[in-house]
């Protein structure tokens, strides 16, 4: 048996566990009731925790009118565009920034590490203006192309980290073996770091599909995403809360999907240093 | 298969550390050659350079009569077993042999017959289909052993290769290696730190020392593994080769009755020094005696010339150690300035190879003896050894 002051101990975390469960999942508990709940019960006061679930929003979102539905399918298209364009460039760079001997290594993952620190809104005057003069606004591209600003620098630095676990020695021997640089890159090292790659797509796309703030300002109606779609309810006239949080959630399955299906690359991924070789 | 030779090798790393240094040295076709030496002795670095995976400074290297010293790794020709094996994790033990022969873009069939012929001489074929992580270790030294192998390269570097396996799996996989060797006939050139297992593979043994400037060579002797043992050419070569090491005592060369007596520094043991021009010379000076344990034996106590307690004995089986204090100065073998162990209080633990039957109780006086024409003698200047 436990004494006392343990099983105290004990309740006094299992409490603060609570409480901090409470902060971070409450407020997205609140938002699923607000899209399930009538709207006229969602400011209600005294606050009622008991109502009569309805799709009503739903079913505005996404059929009659249905705006957001084909919202969905564009920020799917920038996400996975986004991902697509960022491999080709923030791998081989990576392992370039990783293997060989450059001048200003440094310099590079730290102007790199820069372009994260800056707000992304600093770029978004710029990057509009870059885009309409070369006539690209509204485009899907334009999006996808401007959101590597933020996605290749982390790319890279998270790559990097991936590919400096794989040893050396793999390289030598390949290099031993008869192997040029490209053929050990293709067929040796990022075979070994597909879990990083998987990692690093997986955060790529999860960033592409929630950002706001460049689709605002590049996308077209016919190419706005989810994040734009919401914004709209919140109009001049009212703001609709119900039809936020219904595509609130809505915008929260993918990288739910996404996570559940892959996480085990994520620990794979987290832990890859301790089972190498 | 190729010869291979080193000549005037140097590597001075950017921080200025000296690695390797005036190193030169031949491997004749089909010779099994070992680095041998204690950790910072630049064998590993030798072998990398051998390779092409670590630029020389100074020198040349070449693999038959080409000059191979910028030559690419890609472009050598040579096939290395690393330590840690370095097999390819996401491969399976056929495709590991297979990618080097796949680089020279050899037609599939031909790869398909060498990595057959090469698993089935390992005891491979049943783990063709397996991924490194699902073998042993052993099992994974034959795969590394076997990727260098299938290629049927010039020459095979080996950089201890057999240091993370088990001991029993380690004598097992010696003899196996050295059979490899001489059924194919490659040279190899093979790094350890393991005296046991530079002696009894190599055909020639290179003994090697860390070096601190540019002007000193890293190479101590280059020889059979029976004349480094019967006639190191220095104290550190002596001191290495040998288990358990030589001893080394200072002695005063004292001309005696027409011969020369050896007088232990420090104490009153005494004995005769053979005839020969070179010692003579040193007579009236003080030089190294080097006594292998095998060259003690045990005698009456009249006859004895080392006659000390024995605080320690380490019984065998086929032979017991004993070990013995003699107050007088230690020689340390890897710089052979003069230098107390303080440790020891200014003793000099010596330990001699006798019969078990011989062993005396603990802290008894054991009567000693050696064979004063098998000793070794050491200048003490420059450590090199005194010899016609």
């Amino acid at each position: 048996m436990s004494s006392p002051k343990a099983r105290f101990l004990t309740a006094l975390t299992y409490a603060g566990g609570l409480l901090f469960l409470a902060v971070f999942i409450g407020p997205i508990l609140w938002f699923l009731a607000l899209a399930i709940r009538p709207a006229d019960t969602a400011f209600a006061m005294p606050p009622q925790f008991t109502f009569e679930p309805t799709l009503n929003a739903f079913r505005h979102i996404l059929v009659d009118p249905g705006v957001n539905g084909p919202q969905v399918v564009n920020s799917l298209i920038v996400a996975i565009g986004a991902v697509v364009l960022n491999l080709p460039f923030s791998v081989p760079a990576a392992y370039a920034l990783s293997r060989f001997k450059l001048r200003g290594k440094k310099h590079i993952m730290l102007w790199y590490l820069g372009l994260l620190m800056a707000p992304p809104i600093a770029f978004l005057i710029p990057y509009f203006i870059l885009i309409t003069r070369i006539g690209l606004q509204g485009s899907y591209f334009s999006m996808v192309l401007v959101l590597q600003t933020m996605t290749i620098p982390f790319s890279v630095w998270l790559m990097k980290s991936f590919i400096d676990e794989v040893p050396a020695e793999l390289e030598e021997a390949a290099r031993v073996d008869g192997a040029r640089w490209f053929t050990i890159m293709w067929r040796i090292t990022l075979p070994i770091v597909r879990p990083g790659i998987i990692v690093t797509s997986m955060f790529a796309f999860v960033f592409a599909w929630n950002n706001a703030a460049f689709p605002l300002v590049l996308s077209a109606r016919s190419t706005a995403t989810l994040p734009i779609g919401t914004l709209g309810y919140f109009a001049t006239s009212g703001v609709t809360w119900n039809f936020i949080a219904a595509a609130a959630v809505l915008a929260m399955i993918p990288p739910m999907i996404i996570f559940l299906v892959f996480d085990r690359y994520v620990v794979r991924g987290l832990t890859f240093g301790s089972v190498k070789g | 298969m190729a010869s291979m030779t080193f000549d005037g090798i140097g590597k001075t790393f950017p921080d200025g550390t000296v690695a390797v240094a005036n190193v030169s040295f031949a491997i004749a076709d089909g010779e099994f050659v070992v680095l041998v030496g204690p950790s910072g002795c630049g064998k590993s670095t030798l072998l990398r350079m051998a390779a092409g995976l670590e630029t020389l400074n100074t020198g040349r290297l070449l693999m038959d009569d080409a000059d191979v010293t910028n030559t690419e790794p890609q472009d050598r020709d040579i096939a290395m077993v690393f330590q840690n094996y370095a097999l390819y994790p996401h491969m399976t033990v056929y495709e590991n042999m297979a990618f080097g022969l796949q680089q020279r873009r050899m037609p599939k069939d031909r790869i398909d017959r060498l990595v057959r012929d090469a698993a089935e001489m390992l005891d491979l074929t049943r783990y063709l289909a397996r991924k490194p992580g699902q073998l042993s270790g052993g099992q994974r030294q034959r795969v590394a052993m076997g990727r260098a192998i299938v290629r049927h390269p010039m020459a095979f570097l080996m950089d201890e290769p057999l240091s993370n396996l088990d001991a029993k799996l380690r004598v097992q996989m010696r003899s196996e290696l050295k059979l490899l060797n001489q059924r194919l006939g490659v040279t190899t050139l093979y790094v350890t730190h393991d005296q046991v297992e530079a002696m009894t593979m190599g055909d020639r043994v290179a003994v090697l020392k860390p070096v601190q400037d540019a002007g000193e060579s890293n190479l101590q002797q280059i020889d059979t593994p029976q004349m480094l043992y019967d006639r190191p050419a220095n104290l550190f070569v002596a001191g290495f080769i040998g288990s358990p090491a030589m001893n080394f005592v200072r002695v005063d060369l004292v001309e005696e009755g027409g011969g020369l007596t050896a007088k232990v520094v420090g104490t009153d043991i005494a004995f005769k020094a053979p005839q020969g021009e070179a010692l003579s010379a040193y007579a009236g000076r003080q030089v190294i005696a080097g006594i292998r344990p095998e060259m003690f034996s045990v005698c009456r106590p009249e006859e004895a010339v080392f006659h000390q307690e024995i605080p320690v004995a380490e019984a065998l089986g086929a032979d017991t150690f004993v070990f013995f204090d003699i107050p007088s100065p230690a020689v340390d073998v890897n710089d052979a300035e003069e230098r107390e162990d303080f440790s020891r209080k200014g003793m000099n633990r010596m330990v001699a190879r006798i019969p078990p039957a011989a062993t005396p109780r603990l802290n008894a006086r054991l009567p000693l003896t050696i064979d004063v024409a098998a000793l070794h003698w050491f200048d003490p200047a420059d450590g090199r050894a005194i010899r016609d």
